[in-house]
């Protein structure tokens, strides 16, 4: 980044004229629709291979595909449904990556009555049925969650403590009985993103819920409203998709570490259970003694339940048979770019 | 007349100024802000308060309204606070191509309508005339956003006739009309519709009218009888239709934006609505607004040349 650019455009000016030092430079820029990149000629690495890509902010996914099918776009990333449908069709295929960290969590309020009962938030991480929504959202792309929310290929991810997560109906009525609370649960929510995966899951998981006595509605709202949702004190749940780094930190000081969680951070939860042990990860002085303090939190994460994780998905592609050996990073959400064409130099 | 064009003109503004003032107030009222959103869950205390003060928003409503007011008066409608670009720049890249598509699908909806509707009038419970009825009734009922998608899916996806997405190649008209095609016929689709309905209705009442026998018994042509002297009275109804219908085009711009992938103002409207980008909204409001009052200003000076009974004073 130019720093002489920064001071002199101001953060909004920059995002819309960026200097970098990169392969591709912007051309032109239409927010939230389309982006022009051309290659940087005074790039100091090797001359990339594309001179011009071109990327359109598609909102449908079957619009994408049949894009991509047409000719009009080289690559568009899809959901799996859409994907399958494509599975079998001529001049295009499909690519389904693993991606390290995308993820759907359920953040339970740990203050509002009955989620404030530990075993309430047990069973409701039994009650969910996480092979059928797999199967019946992401066509199978995508596996089960993790009870202590370090993912597996994360720093500290420890198997032993933190196992995927099951679906145990009876387990998880076993539990509700235990807690004492009468049933049938009633008045909670859980706002939702409002694309056709997340209503489709939200819907499921409001399905399994109520099979074990817990009526917890699934409400989708759009993005300014959720924004709303994220932070107020009343929110019995939500559902937050993200996208995280190798390390689990971001995503302890995103929804779990209440005193390093920002204003309008994910903070669903107010949950102050792993706070300590986040600090003392932090101040570890070697990568041992961290990952005995993540093993640790793992424990504790996956004992209290502030939040579950329901699933890590695959990203999933729809690439132009003109295309050859589109390879995307495990690292990389494309969304919400898609793109259209990609002209060799 | 043209104390009537003044007369009308002068009402735009406060027309604008009424429907740009309820969008004021509804969209302060949805909850969320534009800080929240675009800083979402990463914002400090300070920064979204630092965001709110720049932009204004820590001021009280009515502030926000009066510095609004004076800015649009001197022909600011303010920068965009998501993507900090002037509002007018934002609209000016989209326009055109809302624009095209709009006046097409009136265009396409007014050509075919109403030939259509004298059709069926001239053979009245004919097999033409069921024809017209059903199709009209059918392109009512159906969904813009589903016609789109089932064009999309059997013209461009399996026959590969047009193009899917995008708005074409500008200044290649062979590409702008091919990309326009298949919006502008879903757009067109329940405009059409009950343009071809009152365009039959109308034609059958004026073709027993009076004049209308005394034109046959004088020798007159049918073909003029028809699309000379009763077309034209007939579309007097027909006008109000359209000048209405336009409104409804342009709000199914958003839905057709999306479904085709074009860039437009209906695109630009509801991403501003999401991200609470209150002065793209009160720009675009103000934009589609005056496009909509404009129109009807047009449709009703059309009153007048179609029927010489028709004064303004």
């Amino acid at each position: 980044m130019s720093q002489k650019a920064w001071a002199k455009l101001g953060e909004a000016g920059y995002n819309a004229h960026p200097v970098g030092t990169g392969p591709y430079m912007l051309k032109s820029l239409v927010p939230n629709q389309e982006m022009v990149l051309v290659r940087n000629p005074n790039f100091w690495g090797p001359k990339p291979a594309i001179a011009q890509i071109d990327m359109k902010v598609i909102d449908n996914n079957q619009t994408a595909a049949l894009a991509v099918k047409t000719g009009a776009l080289d690559i568009a990333q899809i959901d799996p449904v859409t994907a399958a449908e494509y599975a079998h069709v001529k001049g295009v295929h499909i690519v389904v990556r693993p991606t390290l960290g995308r993820t759907d969590y359920l953040e339970l309020n740990t203050l509002i009555p009955p989620l404030n009962n530990v075993l309430v938030r047990r069973a409701i991480r039994y009650a969910i049925n996480y092979p059928q929504l797999i199967q019946d959202v992401f066509r199978g792309d995508a596996v089960a969650g993790y009870r202590g929310l370090v993912l597996k290929g994360e720093i500290g991810y420890d198997a032993a403590v933190n196992p995927q997560n099951v679906y145990n109906p009876a387990k998880a009525r076993q539990l509700l009985k235990q807690s004492g609370v009468s049933l049938p649960i009633n008045g909670l929510f859980f706002a939702t993103y409002n694309d056709s995966a997340d209503i489709q899951a939200g819907q499921l998981i409001q399905e399994d819920l109520a099979q074990v006595g817990i009526n917890m509605k699934s409400t989708p709202l759009e993005r300014g409203t959720l924004a709303r949702y994220q932070v107020a004190v009343t929110t019995p749940a939500n559902v937050f998709g993200l996208s995280l780094s190798p390390d689990p930190n971001l995503l302890f000081s995103l929804l779990l570490v209440g005193s390093a969680i920002p204003p309008n951070g994910l903070d669903t939860a107010r949950y102050h259970g792993i706070d300590t042990l986040y600090q003392q990860q932090l101040n570890a002085a070697t990568v041992a003694q961290r990952v005995k303090y993540l093993k640790l939190i793992q424990e504790r994460l996956g004992n209290d339940v502030p939040a579950i994780d329901l699933y890590v998905q695959s990203d999933v592609w729809i690439v132009s048979n003109n295309v050859h050996h589109y390879t995307p990073s495990t690292e990389y959400n494309g969304d919400p770019f898609y793109l259209v064409t990609m002209s060799p130099s | 007349m043209l104390t009537y064009m003044l007369r009308r003109s002068s009402l735009i503004i406060p027309t604008i100024w009424a429907v740009v003032s309820i969008v004021f107030v509804v969209v302060h009222l949805v909850p969320g802000n534009p800080a929240q959103v675009l800083l979402g869950p990463f914002a400090t205390a300070a920064r979204e308060a630092a965001m709110n003060k720049a932009w204004g928003l820590d001021n009280p409503l009515y502030v926000q309204y009066f510095d609004y007011l004076r800015n649009i008066a001197s022909g600011n409608l303010g920068v965009s606070l998501l993507s900090g670009r002037s509002a007018v720049s934002e609209l000016a890249a989209v326009f055109p191509d809302s624009l095209w598509l709009g006046l097409s699908a009136i265009a396409l909806a007014t050509t075919i309508g109403i030939p259509l509707g004298v059709f069926a009038a001239m053979f009245q419970d004919s097999w033409i005339d069921h024809v017209a009825l059903v199709a009209s009734l059918l392109l009512i009922s159906t969904p813009d956003f589903f016609l789109g998608i089932v064009l999309l899916l059997v013209f461009s996806g399996t026959l590969g006739w047009l193009p899917s997405i995008g708005a074409g190649t500008m200044g290649d008209p062979i590409s702008v009309l091919s990309h326009l095609a298949l919006p502008a016929i879903a757009l067109s689709a329940g405009l059409l519709a009950y343009v071809t309905r009152m365009t039959r209705t109308s034609m059958i009442g004026v073709l027993r009218e009076d004049f209308v026998r005394t034109a046959q018994s004088k020798g007159v042509s049918r073909r003029s009888i028809i699309w000379k002297h009763s077309l034209r009275n007939a579309l007097i109804p027909v006008l109000s239709i359209v000048g209405v219908g336009a409104g409804q085009v342009l709000g199914g711009t958003v839905v057709i934006e999306t479904v085709f992938a074009r860039a437009g103002v209906g695109t630009l409207l509801v991403n501003a609505i999401t991200g609470r980008d209150y002065v793209m909204v009160q720009a675009c409001v103000i934009l589609i607004a005056t496009v909509f009052v404009l129109i009807n200003l047009a449709v009703d000076l059309l009153y007048a040349m179609l029927d010489p009974r028709i004064e303004y004073v």
